[in-house]
Formats: structure tokens, sequence, C-alpha cells
């Protein structure tokens, strides 16, 4: 691959293995083995609730959205050694302000506490399995804040509640947000032999993916699949042609325009999706057009669909979810933050010069900011909690890409900006 | 929507190559607002000029070149997708760099004619076309074709600018819709007019059976 098509759009390269977890004796264990020996529940310390609905640090610096799907991770240390591990669950309180609705959760699973001495705040934030967790209804988060309380900690089985002490309540304010409205539409094409189109499987990874990562509270979605204005063989962009994903955009750009004018809502975004039908030379590319650094809807994106297969580390059904993430920051004025280098293979222009974390990750060298993707249940993906250190900024070519609190704060400003002048 | 429309505004997305000096028109449609909230300054090379049929110059508008994600914006190519007014005895759109007159979109008769297959006047004088941007010698009335489920407000467009009324749609896409309409809207690019409106027979939406529009 040469070096100009690498700056350009997402490349397709070999696959990246996932990292692997931290080595030697995992200190925690998800709770999905047969529990530990019931035994009375030593006082246990609380180092903190921490309210995520994407990507955050302990101090909520990171804004949190009114209706956004939204965890709170309790996290729970013995407050001594443990002789043995003990296996626990929790009961949180909420409250909704104004208003005063109320309620209590009791977190989604289990935590086994290992035995030995309590662990270090940062090795619980880095793993979901290692915090109680416990999902906000709506009603908690139609205010404009919540007050939280981690109100008992039992074994599960009734055995009595242990003392807590430390950090068990916290109150976060909740933003107002607006909500992401896409429509995505799969150019189909034809070859000689066949017909290709994005299933609807890929549709669904986007819509999906886009309301766990992006910082809205829901997304407006529509989709539909038109025939392409373009077949085989394709021509990738470089720094002379923009080449069949060109093509693409050109037609987004028009069913846009046509749309429009018969009432669609002037604030959203299009989004081509073209099939790689499981062929690398039918690998269109993504490529947005234009970046712009006020808020203009009008700029369109495409990108193409398939199977992760592990690219950039992606092993699920589908890596057009985070592709697209990627293409339509760029329509929210998001810039190639420069990783990998532009003077290496499947680099990336350094466009924005403001990007503060390392080698294109989510946090700093410390382990402040941790991603946290609430998960899909109907397309199998986990809860899971997504270390700073192995994810990286979707605005990167890095594998593991998710949303650093940095892209994820500009997405929000951007996409208010939008619907000021738009409407919401 | 009445059946016959003529907006205020036509709406002209090409492509231009300024490397290459080389550009097309590839889609006019009929839009309804002039507001684009563009946030790159307009490069003033890049013009689409409105002209009348003795090729007097109505009006021109400086485009925005709207260029691709990458490489910090130097690319010489890139998008253009602007609203221009729509100006009383308008007979073509002429995309220009520079001086260099590089396409030209043009219907062959002023306004709609009622017969689908009227055809539109060569545009035999567009020079300069690279081969990225394959020189048409004809342009024919197009059509827009458009769905909407039964309870929705808005269309969905399926085709624009497609050369024939008649469009497959896999009416598998929408398996909630009870109801499914459809319409075709003929169009030169500055106007256009419903000539074909209904609904859609649902029991031959089957995943994969393409219902014709």
């Amino acid at each position: 691959m040469d070096q100009h098509k690498a700056a350009i759009g997402i490349p397709r390269p070999a696959a990246v293995a996932r990292p692997q977890q931290a080595s030697g004796p995992a200190p925690f264990e998800a709770a999905a083995g047969p529990p530990p020996p019931v035994g009375s529940i030593p006082p246990l310390n609380v180092l903190g609730l921490e309210v995520t609905q994407a990507v955050q640090d302990v101090a909520h610096h990171v804004v949190l959205i009114r209706g956004k799907a939204t965890v709170v991770r309790a996290y729970v240390v013995p407050g001594s050694a443990l002789p043995r591990p003990i296996r626990v669950t929790g009961e949180l309180t909420w409250r909704a302000l104004p208003g005063g609705a109320t309620g209590t959760l009791m977190s989604v699973r289990p935590v086994d506490l290992p035995a030995g001495a309590p662990a270090h705040l940062d090795t619980l934030r880095d793993r979901e399995a290692r915090s109680l967790n416990f999902v906000l209804p709506a009603e908690a988060l139609s205010g404009s804040s919540v007050e939280l309380r981690l109100n008992r900690v039992t074994a599960p089985g009734g055995e009595p509640a242990a003392p807590l002490a430390g950090n068990r309540d916290a109150t976060v304010r909740l933003e107002p947000g607006v909500p992401l409205r896409i429509r995505v539409i799969g150019l189909r094409y034809k070859d000689e032999l066949h017909s290709y189109e994005p299933d609807d499987l890929h549709f669904r990874y986007i819509r999906s993916w886009l309301g766990r990562a992006y910082p809205v509270p829901s997304v407006e979605w529509s989709q539909l699949t038109v025939d392409a204005k373009f077949s085989p063989p394709f021509e990738q962009p470089t720094q002379v042609s923009g080449g069949t994903a060109e093509v693409a955009n050109s037609q987004i750009a028009a069913l846009r325009a046509a749309d429009l004018a018969t009432g669609t809502h002037p604030r959203t975004h299009y989004y081509g999706l073209v099939s790689d039908g499981s062929r690398d030379d039918y690998f269109v590319r993504g490529l947005a057009f234009s970046i712009p650094q006020q808020p203009d809807p009008t700029a369109v994106a495409s990108g193409p669909a398939g199977a992760g297969g592990g690219f950039f580390g992606d092993e699920d059904e589908s890596y057009a979810d985070w592709y697209c993430g990627h293409e339509l920051g760029h329509t929210f004025g998001r810039y190639h933050p420069g990783f990998p280098p532009p003077d290496v293979e499947g680099g990336q222009t350094k466009d924005d010069l403001h990007f503060p974390y390392d080698d294109g990750r989510i946090s700093g060298a410390d382990p402040r900011f941790v991603g946290f993707d609430v998960g899909d249940q109907a397309l199998g993906q986990p809860m899971r909690a997504l270390p700073g250190s192995s994810w990286h900024d979707v605005m990167t070519y890095m594998p593991l890409q998710w949303v650093s609190p940095y892209t994820y704060q500009a997405l929000y400003r951007r996409i208010q900006d939008e619907a000021r002048l738009h409407g919401s | 929507m009445t059946d016959n429309q003529s907006p205020a505004f036509i709406h002209v997305v090409g492509r231009v190559n300024l490397a290459e000096m080389t550009g097309k028109i590839d889609y006019v449609v009929p839009a309804t607002s002039g507001s684009q909230h563009q946030s790159e300054a307009a490069d003033e090379q890049i013009r689409l000029d409105v002209r009348d049929k003795d090729k007097n110059v109505l009006d021109s508008v400086a485009a925005v070149l709207r260029r691709p994600s990458c490489d910090g914006g130097v690319a010489q190519y890139g998008l253009i997708q602007e609203n221009l007014p729509r100006v009383e005895g308008m007979t073509e759109v002429v995309l220009r760099i520079g001086e260099k007159v590089v396409d030209r979109y043009a219907p062959s008769v002023p306004g709609l004619a009622a017969a689908v297959t009227a055809a539109f006047a060569s545009v035999a004088g567009a020079v300069g076309l690279g081969s990225m941007f394959p020189s048409q010698s004809r342009r024919r009335r197009s059509y827009t074709v458009q769905v909407r489920r039964g309870g929705d407000e808005n269309w969905q467009t399926i085709a624009v600018d497609s050369p024939t009324p008649d469009v497959d749609v896999d009416a598998g896409q929408f398996p909630d819709a009870e109801r499914l309409y459809s319409r075709v809207l003929e169009s030169d690019g500055f106007g256009w007019k419903v000539i074909r409106d209904g609904e859609v027979a649902l029991a031959r939406a089957q995943p994969g059976a393409g219902a014709v529009l």
C-alpha cells in the first residue's frame, strides 16, 4: 500500500489482534462460576461511583447527556486484606432532580472480591466485571441532575449487608442533548455475476454503535438501499482523484438534496454504505466531503461494510459501525489526529494539532479516562470497559476504536450547534 | 406537492478537479431552500453560471470545493453542492473553472413536457472533460423516485436523475410497513412534476422480490 492511499480513508490492513488482558493471575474474576464460600462480609470501602455513558473519569469531567443510556459503576474493595474471596452484589438508589422521582436498582451482576489486599481503583476501572454496575432507567435520566447512593452491598442470597465506608454518594449534572439524525443509504452495485448490497446486519451495527458511542440521547434513524451509480472495478481514492468514493458521495449528496426538497429534516446527515462483497478488490475506502469548520449537515460521507474478521481489532460481524463513526465524525468537523503518523504504512496526516493523548489513545499516559460500552444484547455486544491504554480514538487509523473524551466533547458541541441552527 | 412545481432554487451536485481542470455536473435537483450554511469560503475560480437561451449570464455563483477528508484539505479535487436561485428564463447551468467551461446542464425544452419520453438536447460543446468524467453527448429528462411508509410524513428518495421512471425496489426493506407509497417525479432539474403516485402492492414485497414502481 503506498502512502498516499494510506492517507485517505481508513485503509484495509492485515488483521490486528486484540490486545491480551493483563498478564499474571487476574485479581478479579467475572462472577460467573460457583460462588465463593459464604461467610460474613467484612466492612467494605467504596472507592467511588462513576457515572459513564461512553467515556469518563472519576470526577465526571466528561459531559453526561440527559436521556442517554447510562451505567453507574460502584468500586468496592474490602477494608482490609481478605482471607478468602467473597461474592457481593449491590443496591443503588437514585433520585432525579428536579422532580424527585426515585428508585432502587440491583447491580447487573455480582462481583467477586478476590482474596488478598484491596485492589487499586485503576485496576477496578479497567474491567467491567470488577465494578458493581447499575443501568439507570429513563426516569432517572430525565432531569437536570441525578443523585445516587450505593445503598447496600450484600452477598447474593441474603447475607447481611456489609458496613460501608467511603464515597458511596454522587450527584451528577445531566446536560441537554439532541438526537443524532442520520440516514444511511446502502449503495447496490453489480458485477458480471452478482448484485452486492450491505446486509441489514451492518445497518443495525451502525445504528447501535452510534447510539452507544456518540454523545446523543438517541439516534433518529432511517435507512434505504438504492442502485449505485458505479460498478466494479473500483478506483480507490488518491491524492489526485476521489475515485469510486467520490462518485458515491456525489450520489448521496443528490439523494439528500431530493429528500430535503420534500421534507426531510435539514439536520439529517447522510452516509453511503458500500458492501465489500467479502473481496479485497470490492473494498471501497471511506471518504467524507468535507470537514466543515462550522456546523454543516450538508457534508456527506460514505464507507465500506463487511465482517470484522480482525479488521482494526474488530472480531464481530461488522466493521461498518466504527468505520461509519469515523467518516461521520469528519462531517461533524473532526480531523485526523495523526496516528499512526503519516510516514509509516497505514498512517494518516496530522490535521488536528490539538489532540491531547499519546498514540491516539482515548486517555493519556495516566489511566484517567476509561471508555465504557453499554453494549447491545440484541447484537451480542457485551457491556464492557475499554481501558484508555489499549483503545484508540475513532478519528485515528489505530486498532480498537472508540471515542476519546476530546472527540466526544467536540462532537457534543457540534451536534448542539447544528441543532441551534437547524432545529433539534 | 402540486403536480407541477418550480421551486425557488435548484441544487447542483458535481465533481471538480482543479489539477486536471475538469469537472462534471452530476445532478441538478429542484430545491426549496437556498440556505446551505456552508462553512468554507467559495473558490472564486469555480463558478456555476445560469444562462438564458442566448447564453446571457443571468446569475453566477462561486462554488465551495468540498475537499476529501484527508490530506489536511490540500487535495485539488472534491464535490460541489450548491443551491442556486431559479431565475426566470434560465435554460442551462454551466460549470466553469476560471474561463474554461467544463460542463453544461441543459434541458432541451424549457419547462416540463407531459410526455415521459421527451428528450434533452445535446450539450455538445462541453470541453475539457478528463477520463474520470466521461462526456455525455445528450441528456435525457430524468426521474426521481420516492417511497414513503404509510404514516410517515416524508418521502425517501430511492433514485435521482434516473433515465427511466421504472425503478426496482426491494420493498422487503420496509418489513414493518403496513402500507407503502411511491411516486415518480419527472424533472428537468429546474422543476418537477409528479407523473405517478400510488400505493405499492406489498403482497409482492417479500425480501428479495423487487416491486416495480
